[in-house]
């Protein structure tokens, strides 16, 4: 089995897909390959590579929490999202008033320099798997395991 | 038109044993509001780089950050998540679950 199908199958266990939506990426995964490409059909299939490429290829960062008793936590953030957003924190930086600005460069930390984008494209090439896994024990919760990873 | 985009961002809030709210959220109404909504702050920012600065100190600097960072362009950066999220139809961002509230927020 190919590690597009086996993606397919992971991705609909952890409930990211439906049956239904899975059972299509793999109608059209098999169409793909067993079909010859006609002229005219060239847009339908690069919207097909769209959506296989939206579920398969994309990495995500994952945080997880699970608690002994009731916690759980469970966020999927796409890394292409979070290098969108990143232009929004450029913007949000602005707003930071100039007096605080000149205290933070006097600490050695340099606001306009920051390059976020360069960040997030840094742990999109090179991060993969289990960035934090932390284990504690809470006297409410019981033991709590917290678990942050790109994916 | 086949499409794998997004079409509601659905808020589930849920109290244990009591009520529940479903908020959805049309991705794409959102995203054609906020494509508008940066066009017209786009000619508001140019109108006000026309407009010379204000005599009174106080409304001077108050004005000034549209002058500093270019509101359209924090608009489109906006938009730009917006549209990025769109694509991932089926997803579930947020799931919390604590002993008495359970809030998920997904596409679909």
């Amino acid at each position: 089995m190919s590690s597009e199908k086996m993606k397919i199958l992971e991705m609909i266990q952890e409930g990211k897909l439906t049956a239904a939506e899975g059972m299509e990426l793999l109608k059209v995964m098999e169409e793909e390959s067993s079909s010859e490409k006609e002229p005219g059909t060239q847009e339908f299939d690069l919207e097909k590579k769209e959506v296989l490429r939206s579920a398969t290829g994309d990495r995500f960062l994952r945080v997880r929490v699970l608690g002994e008793k009731a916690l759980k936590v469970n966020v999927n953030v796409p890394l292409s999202l979070i290098r969108s957003a990143s232009k929004l924190l450029v913007y949000a930086m602005s707003f930071v008033p100039a007096d605080k600005r000149a205290e933070l460069e006097q600490k050695g930390l340099d606001l306009q320099a920051l390059d976020i984008e360069e960040l997030v494209r840094l742990v999109e090439e090179t991060v993969d798997g289990k960035i934090v896994d932390v284990e504690v024990t809470d006297p409410m919760e019981g033991r709590i395991k917290v678990e942050v990873c790109v994916e | 038109m086949w499409s794998n985009y997004a079409k509601v961002l659905i808020i589930r809030v849920k109290l244990k044993g009591s009520w529940g709210l479903l908020f959805p959220v049309p991705v794409l109404v959102v995203d054609e509001f906020l494509e508008t909504l940066t066009e017209l702050v786009w000619v508001g920012e140019m109108t006000l780089k026309c407009l010379p600065l204000h005599k009174d100190h106080k409304t001077r600097k108050l004005m000034s950050w549209t002058k500093a960072i270019s509101p359209s362009g924090l608009m489109e950066s906006f938009q730009g998540v917006i549209k990025e999220l769109g694509r991932y139809k089926g997803l579930n961002i947020v799931e919390v679950k604590t002993g008495e509230v359970w809030v998920k927020i997904s596409l679909k």
